[in-house]
This record gives structure tokens, C-alpha cells and sequence, in this order.
């Protein structure tokens, strides 16, 4: 009863046994950030949040002083925002005693915070420099009146989409003292359904600042933060990127002159970095974009007729600042060669919807693409050089618009395909994995492009005291690679995130299999994502023990090529837990399939059945399975360790011969055996699936026989056809165990009796009623 | 009678056709024969996959596939020149054969003659060779028959592209559109039946030719009202039809009257107790246009308009996304409020590039997804005319043919679409590239005006935009005409041309110089729609009171009582019980002109009849009553809700301890626009002074009043 002593012991009413507390759940934070530099009460809304034991924030910069829950549906936690955490998105899961929850954001600003207060629909006053924290509700307005001095330069901007919780599309207008509406921003390039806004107060006077939903429907209003100063607001930079560890310095575009600035790119593997501009007026409340990685920028050389030159690979940045505008760029390439151009502008929050155009250099067409760049506006094109020569690559804008804020970045270089692992979850579930106490927990990986023939092996890093890892084997022929983390039982609740490294057997260095997750955060229309982020290493926990563990019993016979076998799976279950347990494989070698079973409450074993197919992988692999309950929305999943499960060829084949008959009569059926291993002793052969009517006697075969022979009967009623469906299946023992074989293909054929027989009343010819 | 002796004269002029013809035409003698026997139907031969192994082009439309069909298929036993009787297609259709279809052409007569003349003249096709038809005529045309007994043969002359003339009146394909008052033989003799109006549809070769005829019950003088003067060119015109049917116009209605109708009309809202009693006590001549100048500023008639067009143009979640027919329907508002042209409007409309997030009249492009659907929306929309049928064969009733369908489709032959950022968001963008094919040919279709012929679209320019020049052009002779005939219709309840979404030859105005005069008004007026109304509304023939007699309703001689629309009486429900409904998007006591899309999740809306928007068809709204509607005033929650709130005029009414006959006046005059009667004040009030229960008597009087017809009629 350990579930329930530990929730006693939390002052709560003790969770059902079966883990209504597994599976914890994030649904809401409030507020949604808070100001670097200071303290902050945040609650934690959602499901299954008691006994929280951790905030797992991905990066540094704010700590954590206190967390406690009250109630299942809320925990609340004290946070410490250091003066140099930096600003933007704070990655997080909340870590219980049970489980790991969603990831969640939580905002870090450098402007002083407020609340939304205010009565009725009356206006809030505000000051300039500030980020409010608010919730639109309904079909509300929210309104700030704002004083402005003459000539005061105000930006506004909301994070409300951004936050990450919900696809709210809000709207934000602008009113003057003399009530002329100023101004009234929905989508924006750089905040996608989140709007911001600079205007100059022609007058001194009261504005008020509205903030409203940008289409009316019900479900469209929630948290947003609002952020009002006199903070840069710049929407791109060029150059747009560079490689990890880089410093770059980079014009910033938009918000009135160019500045520029410099910055050093991460090496963490982070593609996309937020920068923050800022001057003297202070840091803009969200960031622009730069890519980490590609080719080295490269500033094209213009040749003798105005054409500019580059050779890949390279980085290019440009911008499409009018109309119809196009950006070319010439190069040289060998018949034959492939080049990727990757044109990057809306997934760096540009205005340009880029197309790419690959052309000879004499301007005829040879290529095109348009948002073939994987889920967003931005192009991939291909090209194949068709002979020897010169080509020009071609950026335009779809819709042939453009502005000094139209910039793209072009990254153009022979394909590459990197390592990739990713682990593999559906569409409801976390990639987090919960290890309890004195048992297990797993995941199936998923390798894209790993160098199989090399003989990787997968490693994991920074596993907590008292946990251990094995992962199956990188195969030829699957993608997928189980891993089993054990924690043993006097392991303390803790949590951390999992690295990995690739080790080849020829070459031992580690090396990076390039872990990446990406999580949707906002989706709309079926699960689509329109704002993700990116998980670099797993998370893991280690919880209370279950009410149960499971255990494969060692196999003791090999699964042979055609044929199937039985696992059995036995569970341990505390006392008084007498949940069902559906038991699955967690994962299978190439060309052998397991079933689903249930355990039920009453039962502590089960047999799971699996089998392998005729051209099933050979081998030694580890086997493993997963037993989970769910109950209350909770989800408890546990695995058991790995046993190897042989898959090899038969022992002895079997070629099945024909039988025919008549109803009511007797005849023998022939299989004729050929050994491919030595066998030893005899065993037993019998008929399975046979046609109703047809018995058969099960026979003993010597270990030595090249054929056996079966007895069968026909009873009157048999059903008078060919009948292919039964199999001979070959009961060779093996050790302590017995290795099935089973083989079809042959036939027996029934003819009816001389004398038909008779029909009873309602039953057909076959004798089917 | 007159026109027979003049028809017979005409008649005697003209050569007929007969087996001696020397060279017969396949195309103008062969096919309309074909026609005519009824071969090439559409229940016949000219099904789509024909009948019975043999296809013909419905009425013709295709005489290359004609022609292979008769002279090479089933190995050319169709037609047997050494024995033309033999020719299967005589035989069939004198079942010589079993034929399915039965007789189609007598053996004596001069159809087959001239079938059989062309068989054994070796069935030539006379291809381009044959002049292409022009025009067809009918004279005398428009009629007038006085009596029972009356009749008139027409005749239709037809006009070749070589100038030459023709009677194919045996040939044409005759029919009336209101057999109640006239019908028409198939050799073009019209016969009256009751008095009333019809039109006569000949059609030939593909062409169609209309003529109006009026049947009068008898000759008697007509007794022309002397307070019937014209107060415009509206009056003029209708005035002239209304003297040549002998009907007098109905009186001029009320100041009640007139203030309730004018109100719900330009604003789809009943006017408040102050406004009617502003209204009543004045005593300036010209009130009545001096209101409609009024009303015409007011911001709820541009969003009334504005709402009448977003249900031309579809606006609804379902096709455009809940924030695309948000944006859309602001866009509306905006532009009837602003005062934009609508030429300029449309041009924007069709032209629209962008994100359906930010480019509000780039949604209007997600009403169809392939190139000829849109087509026919803007067609059936913007101009009126049903093009559909074109789609798979020429227009029976129309002048339109496959080539001007593919070739209308071309001009969105290029338009991009794709989703977004957001999948719920589209982008909708010129690719420049790109063509539609005409089903018929397989061929690319150029891109072809309505009635304009090809024109060649330079190649980098957006084909929506030679378009829109050509839709919005002042001499455009649809776009106009199709305003201000949806603008009448709103107002009289039925159109000068009816249905205001389906103008062919066979559907004509009902008087075409008044909609030539409106639609001038229109262009002339820097496509505002504000002056058409105005003129309209203070014409002599808007204010008329209801018709004492049962004139047809198209010579407008009195008004027509038509219910008040679903949104006119959810809106006027919450003005008499003082709960206004709350609808999406729009803020309390805002009307539902606000609102954007179907109203689906409205209830009341849709039981009266707010179209789903789910089609162009104007028959989307569903105007006829149901035994739902009943029910649901009778017994619904809308009505019981609303007078019982206790936030309710009724129950403040009663709270603050208001007289009788003060709520009773107030009642009247925000339902009715007008005060109690004597009868109605005495059974009223009696009724609710000898009840205990003052609020359940006073729920009966406002349920009562609610139900009449009175209040859920537009009269």
C-alpha cells in the first residue's frame, strides 16, 4: 500500500490503487512569468499534480525555493528569477512522486510585472514599461489607459499564442485622446496570432490600450501578458544566422534605423536561438530569431557582368525589398552534382513567403519549390545539375511582395544526413519516462540515418544514482531501438534529463546521435501544430514503487522461422491491487509480432503469444514487455527486463503431402521431413486447424525419420471441398523447452459419400444450420 | 383577331420547309429537326450516356459528335443513302423499329422528308461551311390578349451569320411560363386562358427568344386613380404596365404603416415608440423623405446591406474559418459604411491576394475550390446568371455555351491556393500560370467574358483583373442591373427580374426599362447603392398600401405582405419585450446584423429560415412558413423567455408600477408602430384588470401580440 501511505502522508484523500496520480498534468501557469530579478508565486493548474517534488526546468537562470500542492488539481511553487536568467520561454515539467507532467512554458521579462485589476470594464492604468499579466475572458475588451506625453514612441506587444497553452488569436487596438482609433493589429510576421503595435502620441493625453479577441468565438480568449515601453522592436537581423559558437554581428531590421549588435550563437545544438535586442530604451519583450548551424554565411562576389557569384556551400542573406523582386544568385556545379537550397524566412518569423526558382544561367527554368521546407512557408529545393556549367538559384517572395522587412536566408550545400534519434510516443503521451522504485520503465527509439554497419550502440548519459540503462540493438531492417531504465528499489525520488551517445564497435569514440524531440505546445485542427519547441535531452523520474512489477519467465526454447511461442508474463501485485494489466511487447525484432493481453485483476500471469514470420530477422535479441494500468485519466506504465528470445531456422522442415477421402471413411495423410539440425530425441507431431469433421491421431516421429504419418478420419457430415487451412506443427524439444515448428501446404480433399447423406430439416447440403 | 391576320400574311411571306429543299443543312436543317422530334432530350439521345447505345448532344450542342454518331457509328446503319427508308434513325422514329421513345416523326410529313432528302443526298455534314446562326426573333413578340377567347401566333424568325433570313417556327421548341394565363402550341399559337402575365420561350439552335404576353379579362376602361400621379421615373414605368394590364395601383399607405416598413426595410429594425410618435406628429409634407434621407445615414442601414451581401457572398465558419467570415463580413460593414463604391469593392473582392487572415476579401476565393465553381458563384452572385447547366451542355435556356463556361472558369484558371501558417488559414495568390479545360474539347479554354467574346489576357497580368474591369464596368450589362434588382427585391419582396440570381431570356425583367434606369442610377451615382434606394423607396409605388384585388404580384400595384425575416423578427421579439437576443461576436443589444456567418447555433434563426450558406441560390433562404415557425412562436422558449425576463419591459413595466394603458400604448407602438384601437384598448385592459395575476394576464397580452400577423408581417 505504498501509493496510498504516500498520499496519506501528503494530507490527501488516498488515490484509488491503479494510479489516478499517475500521469501528471499542466493545464495552466499563474501567472505565465515574471520579471528577471525577483521573486514570484506561481501556480501550477492541472491534473494529478500532488506530491510535486521538482520543477524540471530545461535551463539555468531561475530557482526554485518552495512547492507544495494543496489539492490534486493545483501546486504552487516560489520561484527565484536570477537577475541574469535569461529572457523568454522557460522550458519545465513538474515532477511529482509519481510521474513527470507536460512541458510548460513560463515567460522571463525584463520589465516590471503587474496583475490585471480592474472594475468592470473600466480601464486599467498603466505606466509605460511594464508587462501585465492578464486573461481575456468571453467576448470581453480588456482596456489600458496609458499617459503619454507629445511625441512619445510607444510599442505594445502581446505574448498570448506564444504562451504556449492555447491557439488564442487576440487583437490589439490603439485609441487616441480624442477617441480616433490609432491603430488595430491582429497576425504579425514576428508574432504569428500574437499582435504588437508602435505608435508616436501625437498629443498628451490619455490612450488606451485595448486588447480583444481578434475573431469572436467562445473559445478564443485566455492568459496573455501585454507588454508597454519605449523597448527596441526590431523583427529580423542580417545577417540571419551562423554557425554554433560563432560570433556574429548582424544589422537589425525594422523599428526605424538599422542597428547593429553582436552575439556569440550556442554550441548546445540549439538551431534556432532568441536574441533580445536592446538599447538604450531597454530589451525587446520577445525575440528575434536566428538560425544556428548550415553552411558559413558568405557574402557573394559580384562579377564583371553584375552577377553574384557564390560557391556553395554557403549561407546567403538577403532581402526582397520590393515588390516582384527577385534575389539571384549564380554558381557553378558539375553535371550530375546535387545541391539543397533551403530558403529560411518565415521559420525566422520574416514577412517572405520564399519561393526558389533554380535556373540556367541563361535564365532557363530548371527547377521550382514552394514550402517544401517541413511545416512552414519556407522552400527546400533539389537540384540536380543537368550538365556542366553555370545555374543561378532565385529567392522570391509567392505573392511578389516586399519590404526592407522581407529577408531571408539562404543555405545552399550537398545533402547531408545526419544522425537522428528521437523517442517514439503517440499522440497522447509524453516523452518522459517514469521509473518506479525497485522496477522499470521504457521507451521504443527511434534512429534516422544511423550508420548500422558501423555497429553503433546506444549510450545513455547522466542517469541518477541507483538507475541503469539497456537499450536493445541498432538493427538493419528497423529503425527502432527499446530502452529499459531500471531503478533499484532504495533509489530516492529524483528526476533528470537523460543524454545519449552513439558508440561504434569499430570506431569506440562517442559520438552525438543527435537526440531531438520536437513537441508540439499549440495545435489546432486535428492535433496540427503552429507553435513547438525543441527537447534536447529526456526526461526522466524516478517514483514511488508500484502496487506491482512484471517479469518475462526465460525463455527456454528458440522461436523458430514460421512458427509461434508462448511468453509468459508474470506480475507481482501488492496487496489489495487487483487492477487489469494490459500487457503488450515493447518492442519487436524485424518479422516477429506479439499480441495485446489482459491480466485480469484476479490473475498474476499471463501467456503472451508471439510468432515469427518465414523471413523473420535471425538472431539473439532482447525481448521485452510493458504492462500498464489506467485509471482516472492516470496512466501507470511499468516494464519488465530484457530476455533474450533466439529466432531461428527450423530444425527440421516438413513438406506436407495430399489427402483425399470420402465422407465417412478413413486415409492417411503424408508429410515428408527433412532435418537441417541434428536432432536427438523424438517428438511429437500434430494436426492443427483442421476441418470440422476430420480427426487426426497425433503421432510420435523419431529423431531420425524423414517422414510421419497421419491417421485421419472423416466423419459423414465432413464438409465435402479441398481443405488447405490446417498445419502440421512439430513439437521438437529443446533443451528444457519445446521449439514449435509448424508448416502447411497441403490439401485434404473430401468427396461426398455415394449415398448423399440426408439433410435434417434446416440444415444446408454442408451441413452448416 | 388582329394579329392572326397579320401573322398569317407574314407567315405566307416566308419559304417552307419542305422535302424539296435542294441542299439540306445538317447543322440548320438536320439538328433542329433532331431537337424539335425531342431525339436529342435530355430524357432521349441527348442523356448524357444517350439511350439504348445511341448518344446525341443534348439539343444539339455538338454537331461534330452529332454527325459521327448518325453517319459512322453501329457501321453507319443510321443512314443508308442507296435506301434512305432503311436508315435506322427513320425507322426508329416511325417505329418501323421498337423504339423506346415511340413515334417522332410522321412519314408523310416534312421532317422526315427532309431527313430522308439529306440521307439520300449522301448525308453530308456542311460543317463551317453551313452560316452559324445569330439571332433568333419572335414577332410579333411581346402581346397583349383581352379576353378568354384571345390569341396570337407567334412566329421566330431566324438570322444568320451570312445575313439571311428565316421562319423556323415549326422548328423551335415552344413553352409558356405561366400556362395558368396563357399557353402556347408547337406551332407558336398562343391562347389565353386567365388574366395575368407569361412568358413565351422559343428557343432554336441553341438560342432562346422570350416575348411577354398579357392577358387582360377584358377591354373594359381603366378607372386610373387621380391620386395616382408618378413621383419618378419608378412610377413612370411601372404606371405604363400597370395602364396596359388595366389595373389602378393601390392607395397610398398609412404614416403607421409606412414608418414600420420603411424602418425594417433600410434598417431591418422596427422602429422605436419615440421615432413612430416623432413620425406621426409631423407635420411636414416631405416627412416621408426626409426619413428615408434620415435612415439612409444610419449605420444599421449599411450593416443591413452589408448583411445582405454576406449572404450572397457565403460568408460562414464553415467555408471560410470562423476569422476569415469574421474578417469578410467586416470587410462588408466597412465598405457600405464607408461609403466605397461598390465597383471598387468588387474589384478588390476579386482581385484579393493574400493571407485569409489578414486579407479579408481573399476569403470570398474559398467559397469554391476548383476554378469553375468559382466562376459560377461570381456569375450567379455579382451578375446574376446561373451558368451551371453550361458546365456539361450548352444552356437550354440561354444564349450560354460550354466554351463560355470554361472559358468565364479560365479567369480563375490561375489562381494558387494553399494553407498557411495556421491551418485553419489560406493563401490565395495569382500564379500566373495555369488553364482550365473545356470538357467538351479537352482544349485549354481562353479566358471568354460573358457576352464579351475571348480576350487575351497579357501573359504576367492577373486574368481576375481583366475581369474585374470588364464586371464593374459601367456598360457591364449584368453587374449593375443585378444591384439594383437585388436592392428592389429586398424592398418589394420579389425582383424585376425573379429570381434576382437567374436573368436569361427566359426569366425576363418584368419591366426592363425601369432596371435599365436603376441600374444607370447606380453606375451614375458612383455605384452607391444609397441613391437607388432612396428613389425607390420614395416612389408612389413603395409606399402603396396593400392591393385591394389580386393583381399579379410582378406589376407591383400594391404591396405584399411577406413575413418579417428570421433576423428582422428575432430582433423585432427582443425590441417589444426589451431582451435583445445575445449573438456571437456581437455585444448585447447590438442587432444580428453583427453577426457573421450562418447563426447556426442560433436556433430561431434557422427554424425561420437564415440560410445555411452553404449555395449561391438565393432559394438558400427559406421564406415560405412551417408549421415549425408556428409552433415555435406559439409554444417556443424565444417569445416565453423574453416577455418573462425579469429584466423584461413587461415585468420593469409592471415593477415600476406603469398605467395600464402606458404599457398597453408602448406595447402597440413598438410592435405595430401605431396605438391600440379603441376595441383592442377596452378588451385588452379588461382582460388584464379582471386577472389576480397581473404579470401572467400582461404575459398573454404580449404573447398575443407577438403571434399576430400583424407583428410577424412586413406589410
Amino acid at each position: 500500500m505504498i501509493v496510498a501511505a504516500c498520499a496519506l502522508a501528503a494530507g490527501l484523500a488516498a488515490p484509488p490503487i491503479g494510479g489516478t496520480l499517475y500521469s501528471p498534468r499542466v493545464e495552466q501557469v499563474a501567472p505565465a512569468g515574471g520579471q528577471r530579478g525577483i521573486e514570484v508565486v506561481v501556480a501550477f493548474v492541472g491534473q494529478r499534480l500532488a506530491e510535486p517534488q521538482e520543477l524540471m526546468f530545461t535551463d539555468a537562470g531561475i530557482a526554485v525555493i518552495g512547492l507544495r500542492a494543496d489539492k490534486p488539481e493545483r501546486c504552487e511553487a516560489t520561484l527565484r528569477i536570477l537577475p541574469d536568467c535569461p529572457l523568454g520561454p522557460h522550458a519545465l515539467r513538474v515532477r511529482t512522486a509519481f510521474g513527470i507532467s507536460n512541458l510548460v512554458w513560463f515567460q522571463v521579462g525584463a520589465l516590471a510585472e503587474l496583475d490585471e485589476k480592474r472594475a468592470g470594464d473600466a480601464a486599467m492604468s498603466i505606466a509605460l514599461e511594464h508587462t501585465i499579466n492578464a486573461s481575456l475572458r468571453g467576448e470581453e475588451i480588456d482596456r489600458y489607459a496609458l499617459e503619454l506625453q507629445a511625441g512619445a514612441r510607444v510599442h505594445c506587444e502581446v505574448t498570448a499564442m506564444r504562451l504556449g497553452f492555447s491557439p488564442v488569436d487576440l487583437a490589439l487596438a490603439v485609441v487616441g485622446p480624442d477617441g480616433r482609433s490609432l491603430a488595430r493589429v491582429d497576425d504579425t510576421a514576428l508574432g504569428q496570432k500574437d499582435p504588437w503595435v508602435t505608435f508616436t502620441a501625437d498629443e498628451s493625453g490619455t490612450y488606451l490600450v485595448a486588447v480583444e479577441a481578434g475573431f469572436p468565438d467562445a473559445a478564443n480568449s485566455g492568459p496573455y501578458r501585454l507588454h508597454v515601453g519605449t523597448f527596441p522592436r526590431p523583427t529580423g537581423a542580417l545577417p540571419a544566422g551562423g554557425q554554433p559558437g560563432e560570433t556574429i554581428e548582424f544589422d537589425l531590421l525594422g523599428d526605424g534605423a538599422a542597428t547593429r549588435a553582436r552575439v556569440t550563437l550556442p554550441t548546445d545544438g540549439t538551431q534556432i536561438f532568441r536574441y533580445y535586442p536592446e538599447n538604450d530604451s531597454g530589451l525587446a519583450p520577445s525575440p528575434i530569431l536566428l538560425r544556428v548551424g548550415g553552411p558559413p554565411n558568405v557574402t557573394p562576389v559580384v562579377d564583371g557582368k553584375g552577377r553574384a557569384m557564390v560557391e556553395f556551400p554557403a549561407s546567403l542573406h538577403g532581402v526582397i525589398a520590393e515588390p516582384d523582386q527577385a534575389v539571384r544568385y549564380f554558381f557553378s556545379a558539375k553535371k550530375g552534382q546535387v545541391l539543397e537550397f533551403r530558403a529560411l524566412a518565415r521559420s525566422l518569423r520574416s514577412p517572405l513567403d520564399p519561393a526558389l526558382i533554380a535556373r540556367e544561367a541563361g535564365g532557363r527554368f530548371i527547377a521550382y519549390n514552394d514550402d517544401g521546407g517541413g511545416g512552414s512557408a519556407d522552400s527546400l529545393l533539389t537540384f540536380t545539375a543537368p550538365a556542366d556549367g553555370e545555374f543561378s538559384i532565385e529567392v522570391r517572395d509567392l505573392l511578389r511582395r516586399g519590404s526592407p522587412a522581407h529577408f531571408f536566408r539562404l543555405e545552399g550545400s550537398e545533402r547531408s544526413a545526419p544522425m537522428n534519434l528521437r523517442m517514439v510516443v503517440g499522440r497522447l503521451e509524453q516523452p518522459v519516462i517514469a521509473v518506479p522504485q525497485g522496477g522499470r520503465g521504457a521507451c521504443v527509439l527511434q534512429t534516422t540515418n544511423a550508420d548500422v554497419d558501423a555497429g553503433l550502440e546506444l549510450l545513455a548519459q547522466s542517469l541518477p544514482a541507483g538507475v541503469t540503462a539497456s537499450f536493445g540493438p541498432i538493427l538493419r531492417g528497423s529503425n527502432l531501438v527499446p530502452l529499459v531504465l531500471h531503478a533499484a528499489a532504495d533509489t530516492p525520488c529524483v528526476g533528470a534529463h537523460l543524454g545519449f551517445a552513439a558508440r561504434a564497435a569499430k570506431a569506440p569514440h562517442e559520438r552525438d546521435p543527435g537526440y531531438l524531440q520536437v513537441l508540439p505546445l499549440v495545435t489546432v485542427r486535428n492535433d496540427q501544430p503552429i507553435l513547438v519547441t525543441a527537447q534536447r535531452r529526456l526526461p526522466i523520474a524516478v517514483t514511488k514503487a508500484a502496487p506491482f512489477t512484471v517479469e518475462i519467465e526465460p525463455l527456454t526454447a528458440p522461436l523458430i522461422r514460421g512458427a509461434p511461442m508462448s511468453v509468459r508474463v508474470r506480475v507481482q501485485r501488492e496487496a489489495g491491487f487487483a487492477e487489469n494489466i494490459r500487457v503488450r511487447a515493447l518492442w519487436t525484432p524485424p518479422g516477429v509480432n506479439a499480441g495485446q493481453v489482459v491480466i485480469p485483476g484476479t490473475s498474476g500471469e499471463i501467456v503472451l503469444p508471439i510468432e515469427a514470420t518465414a523471413t523473420a530477422m535471425l538472431g539473439t535479441f532482447p525481448l521485452a514487455i510493458v504492462a500498464a494500468c489506467a485509471r482516472g485519466g492516470g496512466n501507470l506504465e511499468l516494464a519488465s527486463g530484457f530476455t533474450e528470445v533466439h529466432v531461428e531456422e527450423p530444425w527440421v522442415t516438413a513438406t506436407v503431402g495430399k489427402a483425399r477421402g470420402k465422407q465417412g471413411t478413413s486415409l492417411e495423410l503424408r508429410v515428408q521431413l527433412a532435418r537441417k539440425h541434428a536432432l536427438e530425441v523424438p517428438y511429437r507431431a500434430v494436426l492443427l486447424n483442421l476441418p470440422r469433421g476430420v480427426t487426426a491421431t497425433e503421432t510420435e516421429v523419431a529423431a531420425d525419420a524423414e517422414g510421419a504419418v497421419f491417421a485421419l478420419t472423416l466423419a459423414t457430415d465432413a464438409a465435402p471441398e479441398r481443405h488447405r487451412n490446417f498445419v502440421v506443427e512439430l513439437r521438437v524439444p529443446a533443451g528444457e523447452g519445446i521449439a514449435l515448428h509448424r508448416f502447411g501446404g497441403g490439401e485434404i480433399r473430401i468427396d461426398p459419400s455415394e449415398a448423399p447423406a440426408a439433410v435434417a430439416p434446416g440444415t444446408t447440403a454442408r451441413g452448416v444450420r | 383577331m388582329t394579329f392572326r391576320s397579320l401573322l398569317l400574311a407574314a407567315l405566307a411571306a416566308v419559304p417552307c420547309l419542305t422535302a424539296q429543299t435542294a441542299d439540306v443543312s445538317f447543322r440548320n436543317d438536320v439538328i433542329p429537326i433532331l431537337t424539335r422530334a425531342g431525339c436529342n432530350a435530355g430524357s432521349c439521345h441527348g442523356a448524357a450516356s444517350g439511350k439504348n447505345g445511341f448518344a446525341l448532344s443534348l439539343f444539339g450542342y455538338d454537331p461534330d459528335a452529332d454527325f459521327r454518331a448518325l453517319t459512322r457509328e453501329l457501321r453507319g446503319r443510321r443512314v443508308d443513302p442507296a435506301q434512305p427508308e432503311q436508315s435506322l434513325m427513320l425507322v426508329k422514329a416511325t417505329t418501323g423499329a421498337v423504339h423506346q421513345g415511340g413515334t417522332r416523326l410522321d412519314p408523310n410529313g416534312p421532317f422526315y422528308a427532309t431527313l430522308r432528302a439529306w440521307i439520300a443526298g449522301g448525308s453530308p455534314d456542311d460543317g463551317k461551311k453551313a452560316p452559324a446562326l445569330a439571332a433568333i426573333e419572335i414577332v410579333p413578340g411581346d402581346s397583349v390578349l383581352i379576353g378568354a377567347e384571345a390569341d396570337v401566333v407567334q412566329q421566330v424568325r431566324a438570322r444568320y451569320a451570312d445575313g439571311t433570313e428565316r421562319d423556323v417556327t415549326a422548328l423551335a421548341l415552344w413553352s409558356s411560363s405561366n400556362e395558368g394565363a396563357a399557353t402556347v402550341t408547337a406551332e407558336g399559337r398562343v391562347a389565353a386562358k386567365t388574366p395575368g402575365e407569361t412568358c413565351v420561350l422559343a428557343r432554336f439552335g441553341g438560342l432562346a427568344a422570350a416575348a411577354q404576353v398579357l392577358v387582360l379579362a377584358d377591354d373594359a376602361p381603366l378607372a386610373w386613380p387621380e391620386s395616382a400621379q408618378a413621383r419618378n421615373f419608378v412610377d413612370e414605368v411601372v404606371h405604363l404596365k400597370l395602364r396596359a394590364a388595366r389595373v389602378a395601383p393601390a392607395d397610398v399607405c398609412s404614416d403607421a404603416v409606412f414608418v414600420r416598413r420603411v424602418h425594417l426595410d433600410l434598417l431591418g429594425l422596427l422602429p422605436t415608440p419615440d421615432e413612430t410618435r416623432a413620425f406621426l406628429a409631423d407635420g411636414d409634407a416631405d416627412k416621408r423623405g426626409a426619413l428615408m434621407d434620415a435612415l439612409l445615414t444610419r449605420p444599421e442601414f449599411a450593416a443591413t446591406q452589408a448583411m445582405a451581401w454576406a449572404e450572397v457572398m457565403q460568408v460562414d465558419a464553415a467555408t471560410m474559418e470562423g476569422k476569415g467570415a469574421s474578417l469578410l463580413g467586416q470587410w462588408l460593414r466597412d465598405v457600405f459604411a464607408q461609403h466605397r463604391p461598390l465597383d471598387a469593392a468588387v474589384r478588390e473582392l476579386l482581385t484579393a491576394e493574400g493571407s485569409t487572415f489578414s486579407a479579408a476579401p481573399a476569403n470570398f476565393h474559398l467559397v469554391a475550390a476548383e476554378p469553375h465553381l468559382l466562376a459560377e458563384k461570381v456569375a450567379q452572385n455579382l451578375l446574376g446568371v446561373r451558368m451551371q447547366c453550361a458546365q456539361c451542355h450548352n444552356h437550354p435556356f440561354e444564349k450560354w455555351s460550354m466554351d463560355d463556361y470554361y472559358g468565364f472558369a479560365a479567369f480563375f484558371g490561375q489562381l494558387g491556393r494553399k494553407r498557411g501558417d495556421d491551418p485553419y488559414e489560406w493563401v490565395i495568390w495569382d500564379r500566373r500560370n495555369g488553364d482550365v479545360r473545356n470538357k467538351r474539347n479537352g482544349e485549354v479554354a481562353a479566358p471568354r467574358l460573358l457576352g464579351g467574346g475571348v480576350v487575351k489576357v497579357p501573359p504576367g497580368t492577373d486574368r481576375r483583373a481583366v475581369l474585374a474591369q470588364w464586371l464593374t464596368a459601367a456598360d457591364n450589362p449584368f453587374f449593375a442591373a443585378n444591384v439594383v434588382n437585388r436592392l428592389w427585391a429586398r424592398l418589394f419582396g420579389r425582383g424585376i427580374v425573379d429570381p434576382v440570381d437567374d436573368v436569361r431570356v427566359s426569366n425576363p425583367p418584368s419591366h426592363p426599362r425601369l432596371l435599365d434606369q436603376l441600374a444607370k442610377l447606380f453606375v451614375d451615382s458612383g455605384f452607391d447603392v444609397r441613391p437607388v434606394v432612396a428613389t425607390i423607396c420614395k416612389s408612389r409605388t413603395y409606399q402603396l398600401a396593400r392591393h385591394t384585388g389580386s393583381p399579379p404580384a410582378a406589376l407591383f400595384a400594391g404591396n405584399q405582405v411577406r413575413r418579417l425575416s428570421a433576423e428582422q423578427l428575432l430582433d423585432a421579439i427582443g425590441a417589444v419585450t426589451g431582451v435583445p437576443t445575445k449573438y456571437q461576436g456581437v455585444a448585447l443589444g447590438d442587432p444580428v446584423t453583427g453577426l457573421d456567418g450562418s447563426g447556426a447555433n442560433v436556433r430561431f434563426l434557422e427554424v425561420f429560415g437564415r440560410p445555411a450558406r452553404t449555395s449561391a441560390c438565393t432559394c438558400d433562404r427559406r421564406e415560405e412558413p412551417t408549421l415549425g415557425q408556428t409552433l415555435h412562436l406559439i409554444n417556443g422558449d424565444t417569445i416565453a423567455q423574453k416577455v418573462g425576463d425579469k429584466n423584461g419591459r413587461m415585468r420593469q413595466g409592471l415593477g415600476a408600477k406603469q398605467v395600464p394603458d402606458a404599457m398597453l400604448d408602448e406595447l402597440f407602438l413598438r410592435a405595430y408602430s401605431r396605438l391600440p384601437t379603441t376595441t383592442e384598448r377596452e378588451r385588452l385592459l379588461a382582460a388584464v384588470a379582471a386577472s389576480q395575476d397581473k404579470v401572467a394576464a400582461w404575459h398573454d397580452v404580449y404573447w398575443a401580440v407577438l403571434n399576430s400577423k400583424e407583428f410577424t408581417f412586413q406589410h
